[in-house]
């Protein structure tokens, strides 16, 4: 009945706590952005209080999905395994065998291969874009038939649902079982009636997500390195991709320092921003447009002030999307509060 | 006209809240006092308006989204008082309102000042509804299974007016408003398998401050509120057949004071001898309900019989069946059959059913026929098959508006249509990929 939200970014904490006393803004902010921003707060006036975020400041991404597609027999049972399966769509190390928890096999009767890939960057598949959703847990298995799919206890009848007629079929891997949840790996099945094959190995993800995001352009965020920091996005109409900005799916916030990082080196690993950071301090919302950045937390402390020589950036993310993708990405340039 | 305001941000707090606080208003007879709006902390679309009075006395909220443009209102207090309280519902989230307080003629016609109030924001969980068309006007009460499930009620527009997340991991098929007007009641329960032993009636308050539950094990899919307040929900009911369990169906009454009485059963009706067994879906597999107060009488729909009975509410007699495995009803031979039909409605000498699967292929359709309850016959007057075709093998609800729209359900694809008797498709809603609904209970007025 339900299909899936692929998922939920990873969220790796590394490093220490910023370190403290050094002369702000960041070199990176000073050097590539030709920011006047300066310690003292010279030419520049730091934000701080209350930070209406504008669309200005957001950055800009082009991304796209290309998911692989594998043919096989139509109407026949399938060997499906995903042991060869050690990165995910965002090119992380993966464990087949411990980090995919479910197999869903989801049916588009009416879309196109590509028009699932654009639905899934856009975020814009419906619930009446699919007419057949199976699963398989995988518990601890890498391998398993395509007839030991189900749905709710109900078997798939394998030459009635999946056949060369039957539309685009989406083979979705992911982390946890809760439906939506976790994707680590999409794959398309092609039911041919001309083929006579019936292995499926899902291979690893690197590639499948391809992304240019341009932190360059974007007004960056002058902020003051001490006081409070309530950022509100309650004017953002624009979200990264240049789409109508769908500000109730705002549910995370993530505050990134880079040690020593240029916005070079963040814009070449985008989809590492994560697991590059020095320290990362996230913030989980239930709701409304602004959050406290004194609530967001490294795991071990609350965020207290900018420091350090690096590079600080203020994403909004939308976990349940299926585009990984935040929603906003500001460069943030900490300056000493004027006097 | 003077305006208050007061915004309290949100920060961490999981909703944006508005308070409004005024003292000492109002331009009749009965002075009003203490005048209070205040945001629901638990729903961010409803707003509790309160006031004193210095004299007993009833009133009702005026309201609207421009200022002088007091477009909706409460209904007037039934009851005189001196202190007072009454849920604005039907709004929007992120969105600002005037409000006022009248008093009623009869207390003066007194107004209060007017309060402008914003409504907080979603939560995150609920999806997306787009929506397409116009020429809608209901609101439509209904259960979102996915992700996220839980009841929402939302507007004509499509826009979210009310929400509740169920965090029971049970799925939710049918949620009605209560009949006082004070809650909403929905089922939390499990059709696809076995049904759930922590299966339950759960009813919250329209502005979220209170929750309650009936634990009713084994509910099925549907329930209906009586004019009394009594609750009838279907029941899986299991009893031996041939040395093994086997699942037929009853209802079971939940009367105001919470007694529990099972006042039909499949069992006393229907022989499984006779009508025989589905191998998967066990045998009766009752999957919608109505109550007919004139005649005290329930309509339940037989899933695995493909046939939809009424039955006495006192005697427990099933007076009748329509299509299907027990139908007594002779359908004309060249109407179409449903197969595996969901909801129905029984109207002015016709009835509406959701037919799952009597089509050719993997398609779903609405079927209408006329239908003489006296001579027992029915026949084909009406369809409608989407194109390209839908397919809803669970769930699907329809119902006939006055203009003789109809209303068509298909839940399994997060879908509604308003389809206008010559087929044509004037309003939709699509849920996010992930959402299925459950039955949609309508309604023009969200106050009882």
């Amino acid at each position: 009945m339900q299909s899936s939200r692929p998922r939920r970014f990873t969220v790796l904490h590394s490093g220490s706590g910023p370190a403290r006393g050094m002369c702000l803004p960041t070199l990176a902010g000073t050097l590539l952005l030709g920011s006047l921003a300066a310690c003292g707060g010279d030419d520049v006036e730091c934000e701080s209080g209350t930070i209406l975020l504008q669309d200005s400041n957001n950055f800009n991404y082009q991304g796209s999905i290309d998911v692989p597609s594998i043919t096989t027999a139509s109407a026949m049972d399938l060997d499906i395994c995903w042991e060869q399966l050690v990165s995910d769509i965002q090119c992380h190390d993966l464990d087949p065998l411990e980090d995919i928890d479910n197999v869903a096999l989801i049916r588009f009767p009416q879309l196109s291969q590509e028009d699932v890939e654009y639905g899934l960057s856009n975020d814009s598949l419906l619930q009446a874009d699919i007419d057949g959703y199976v699963e398989y847990p995988t518990q601890g298995d890498t391998c398993t038939n395509l007839s030991e799919f189900t749905f709710f206890g109900t078997v798939i009848d394998v030459p009635e649902q999946y056949n060369e007629e039957g539309g685009t079929y989406l083979l979705l891997l992911t982390t946890g079982t809760e439906v939506g949840v976790g994707a680590r790996m999409l794959t398309f099945l092609e039911p041919t009636s001309s083929s006579d094959n019936t292995t499926v190995d899902i291979s690893a993800g690197c590639g499948v997500l391809d992304f240019e995001a341009d932190l360059h352009s974007m007004e960056t965020l002058p902020i003051c390195t001490d006081g409070t920091w309530t950022v509100d996005w309650s004017e953002l109409t624009l979200d990264g991709l240049g789409n109508e900005l769908e500000s109730d799916n705002i549910d995370h916030v993530m505050l990134g320092f880079y040690e020593g990082m240029t916005v070079d080196d963040l814009e070449a690993q985008f989809l590492d921003l994560e697991l590059m950071a020095t320290t990362l301090y996230e913030l989980d919302l239930e709701g409304g447009s602004s959050a406290d950045l004194g609530q967001a937390s490294d795991g071990t402390s609350y965020f207290s002030g900018f420091s350090g020589d690096g590079v600080w950036i203020l994403a909004l993310q939308c976990s349940r999307c299926y585009n990984p993708a935040p929603l906003f990405l500001t460069v943030l340039e900490p300056a000493e509060p004027a006097e | 006209m003077k305006l208050h305001t007061i915004d309290i941000p949100m920060i961490v707090l999981p909703f944006f809240s508005s308070v409004v606080s005024v003292s000492g208003c109002g331009s009749g007879d009965v002075a009003i006092d203490s005048l209070d709006a205040r945001v629901s902390e638990a729903i961010s679309t409803v707003v509790t308006v309160s006031w004193n009075t210095d004299t007993e006395a009833s009133g009702y909220v005026e309201y609207g989204s421009a200022d002088g443009a007091f477009d909706q209102a409460t209904p007037v207090e039934l009851v005189p008082a001196l202190e007072h309280s009454v849920h604005v519902l039907g709004l929007r989230a992120n969105t600002d309102y005037f409000m006022r307080v009248v008093l009623s003629d009869e207390d003066g016609g007194g107004v209060s000042e007017t309060m402008l109030v914003t409504t907080g924001g979603l939560p995150v969980d609920l999806p997306t509804l787009t929506v397409s068309g116009s020429g809608n006007d209901r609101y439509m009460v209904l259960p979102l299974i996915g992700t996220t499930t839980g009841p929402v009620i939302v507007d004509p527009e499509g826009e979210y007016v009310w929400y509740h997340i169920d965090d029971s991991n049970l799925d939710v098929y049918r949620a009605r408003l209560s009949n006082d007007g004070e809650s909403l009641l929905y089922n939390a329960a499990s059709v696809s398998g076995d049904p759930a032993a922590d299966s339950r009636l759960v009813r919250v308050a329209l502005d979220g401050s209170w929750e309650s539950t009936i634990p009713i094990p084994l509910l099925a899919h549907d329930f209906v509120e009586l004019p009394d307040g009594t609750i009838a929900a279907i029941v899986v009911e299991y009893r031996d057949y041939e040395g093994a369990d086997l699942r037929g169906d009853s209802i079971v009454e939940v009367a105001p004071d919470g007694t529990q009485t099972t006042v039909w059963s499949a069992w006393d009706c229907y022989d499984p001898d006779v009508t025989g067994v589905d191998p998967e879906y066990g045998w009766t597999f009752a999957n919608a309900m109505d109550y007919d107060p004139d005649e005290d009488a329930y309509y339940l729909s037989l899933r695995n019989f493909s046939s939809i009975v009424k039955i006495d509410r006192t005697s427990g007699e099933c007076l009748w069946a329509l299509g299907g495995t027990v139908g007594t009803v002779s359908i004309t031979a060249d109407s179409d059959i449903f197969l595996h039909e969901h909801q129905f409605e029984f109207r002015d000498g016709a009835v509406l059913v959701f037919d799952n699967d009597g089509a050719s292929g993997t398609t779903s359709r609405v079927l209408e026929y006329s239908f003489d309850e006296q001579a027992g016959t029915a026949e084909q007057i009406w369809s409608y098959t989407p194109d390209p075709s839908i397919y809803s093998w669970v769930l699907g609800d329809v119902a006939r508006m006055e203009n003789g729209d109809t209303f068509v359900t298909w839940s399994v694809k997060g879908q509604v249509e308003r389809v206008s008797q010559d087929l044509q498709v004037g309003w939709q809603l699509n849920t996010d990929l992930g959402y299925a609904l459950g039955f949609d209970t309508l309604e023009t007025d969200l106050y009882k």
